[in-house]
């Protein structure tokens, strides 16, 4: 214990060293353990995205670019699927509900996505939570109405009642605007953490009516127009979708109907298990999540060394410490064992502020990580694996002073007193 | 009147459409991928049933993809066959889980009785696969920790990769498997 204290007073004789040296790993340990956060996180909030669904089906591509442009609303479809695929495999009857989705347009860097009352009902994100409503009603019968997701209602501050005009394509700026159409705001959704917050959704109906007077990909002029209330009188059916989601009355029979799907004479579709195609997912990502974790290993290597650097340079000015030490009865394995328990105090202390440093971090990024990348980060305990990292880094760092430690301990048997100045 | 000839085509669509449903289907149907040495094996569990649907190239299985004509060849098919028949052994159900082969069905043209019939359905393709569908009733399904495919790796070494699809309690799975990690916790 005794010894634990010299260390101490060690240290804080030399004080100003030893704080750039516990913060040099701190900074070390907050960005190694904030990348491990960052990437269970991510895993854990796109794993929670989708729940419940047995099925995504969209046309022929690849899996992982289906789960996400119908998904996460990242990237586009390569093609469209007919709406009488969706009625014909809706009616099946293996399935017990489906949803319709069609995307394409956006508002002010938003997506749109055209859906049924069925997604209200059935899409479930998380553990099987299902979607809620924090104000207003779904959609109805009126072509025009648009039920916000939490974000967007909240960054753009809108409420019930008000009227907004969706964008044609999924850029941030966009020069055609459905501007002859506006929607009313009839809901606001709660949040639920997932892409859904930041979706706009609209009946397929109102995605039909918006595109109604369109002509190979530009709206119609003068007379040719639609007007809002004639699209209200028109048949609203959809001749294409994007995709659609599934959901079976048995589980045992998801690999009998992807196949029905996968071979549909009808046209080209694909129908992926959601949960396999993530897997797939993090496959690809696995090489980078690596890469970014090996760069904050090194980083952390790179702070213990510059702290075993520091406690090397330092041995030489403490000869006379050493041998004031030596003289008043320390065997050389105190000296010894007394830079040892300086580095370890070191590391601790580095550690230590590097944990505050991260839940400081945390604490101001929460908001805007999740608002702008859909990301969660808790200000949880440590999991059992960052603990295990804690303790690895504690673990080198004793080891790492077992360096210096055996030179003091060499150096106090052949220096003795004498001090060669 | 240009424009009802340019609408010409569309309105024979329907008539073209239930043509080619009607004769065409199967030569313009898409082809399912054949990558030798890799499989596919689909697992749902749910409650008490279990089932099982494996697919692959004949040659991962056999050693080779043509009908069976010399006596070599044949037993090669026959032992192949008779593994796939044994189920419980082959993808290492454990015992406490209780397990009953309620179905199984093997499909292959190398299974067809005699080169002349299995000639006479599909000789044109040069590629053929094996597949196998087994459905079980397992009493006890909790015993069902995980999927091992050490013995079937053992038993038909042709088999590089198996791609694994599992629905379980727990959700969705997918992994691929191979020789060195064969196994996949449901």
């Amino acid at each position: 214990m005794y010894l634990f204290r010299l260390a101490l007073a060690s240290l804080a004789n030399r004080r100003f060293t030893a704080l750039l040296t516990a913060f040099a790993i701190a900074l070390s340990v907050c960005l190694l353990l904030a990348v491990e956060r960052v990437r269970t996180e991510a895993r854990a909030s796109f794993a929670s995205t989708i729940s419940g669904t047995d099925l995504i089906v969209g046309a022929r591509s690849g899996s992982v670019n289906l789960l996400l442009y119908s998904v996460f609303r990242i990237g586009n479809a390569t093609n469209n699927i007919r709406w009488d695929s969706f009625e014909h495999f809706a009616n099946n009857p293996k399935v017990k509900w489906a949803i319709p989705m069609s995307l394409g347009d956006s508002h002010r860097g938003y997506r749109v996505m055209g859906t049924s009352e069925a997604y209200f009902e059935h899409y479930q994100y998380g553990h099987r939570q299902n979607l809620e409503l924090a104000t207003g009603r779904a959609f109805q019968t009126d072509p025009f109405e648009v039920v916000l997701g939490a974000e967007v209602a909240q960054a753009l501050h809108y409420t019930l009642g008000d009227k907004l005009v969706l964008a044609h394509g999924v850029a941030a700026i966009s020069l055609v605007k459905h501007d002859d159409k506006p929607f009313t705001v009839v809901g606001i959704l709660k949040r639920t953490g997932t892409p859904v917050d930041r979706t706009l959704h609209i009946s397929l109906g109102g995605m039909e009516a918006i595109h109604i007077d369109w002509h190979n990909g530009v709206p119609a002029h003068g007379a040719a127009r639609i007007s809002a209330d004639q699209a209200r009188n028109m048949d609203l059916t959809p001749q294409a979708i994007t995709a659609f989601m599934l959901g079976l009355n048995s589980k045992i029979s998801t690999f009998a109907l992807q196949r029905e799907i996968n071979e549909f004479r009808g046209e080209p579709m694909m129908a992926i298990l959601p949960g396999v195609a993530l897997q797939e997912l993090w496959s690809l990502m696995s090489t980078a999540e690596k890469a970014l974790f090996v760069v904050s290993l090194f980083v952390v290597l790179t702070g213990l060394i510059g702290m075993l650097t520091a406690i090397l340079t330092s041995l030489n000015e403490r000869r006379r410490e050493m041998a004031i030490l030596r003289s008043v009865g320390a065997r050389p394995w105190h000296i010894a064992t007394l830079l040892v328990v300086e580095a370890l105090a070191l590391a601790l202390a580095g550690v230590v502020a590097g944990v505050g440093l991260l839940y400081l971090c945390i604490a101001l990024a929460q908001g805007y990580v999740q608002s702008n990348y859909g990301i969660y980060l808790p200000l949880a305990w440590p999991s059992e694996y960052e603990w295990t990292l804690l303790g690895g880094i504690l673990a080198a760092a004793l080891l790492m002073g077992c360096v210096p430690a055996w030179r003091a301990y060499r150096q106090s048997l052949a220096d003795g007193l004498s001090i060669r100045l | 009147m240009r424009r009802l000839l340019l609408a010409l085509p569309f309105a024979l669509l329907p008539l073209a459409m239930a043509h080619a449903a009607d004769e065409h289907d199967h030569e313009h149907g898409s082809l399912g991928a054949h990558e030798h040495g890799v499989g596919t094996l689909n697992v749902a569990l749910d409650g008490p049933t279990l089932e099982l649907d494996l697919d692959g190239p004949s040659v991962n299985l056999v050693g080779f993809e043509h009908i069976a004509t010399t006596d070599a060849d044949k037993a090669k098919v026959a032992s192949a066959r008779a593994q796939l028949e044994n189920p419980l052994v082959l993808f290492s159900l454990p015992k406490a889980a209780e397990c009953v082969v309620e179905a199984q069905d093997l499909e292959s043209p190398l299974f067809e009785a005699t080169p002349e019939e299995a000639a006479g359905t599909k000789t044109e393709h040069h590629h053929s696969d094996i597949e196998a569908h087994y459905a079980f009733t397992c009493a006890k399904p909790d015993a069902l920790k995980a999927l091992d495919l050490a013995q079937f790796f053992k038993t038909f070494p042709g088999t590089q990769k198996i791609k694994v699809q599992v629905i379980g309690s727990s959700g969705q799975q997918g992994s691929e498997l191979t020789p060195k990690s064969s196994s996949l916790k449901f």
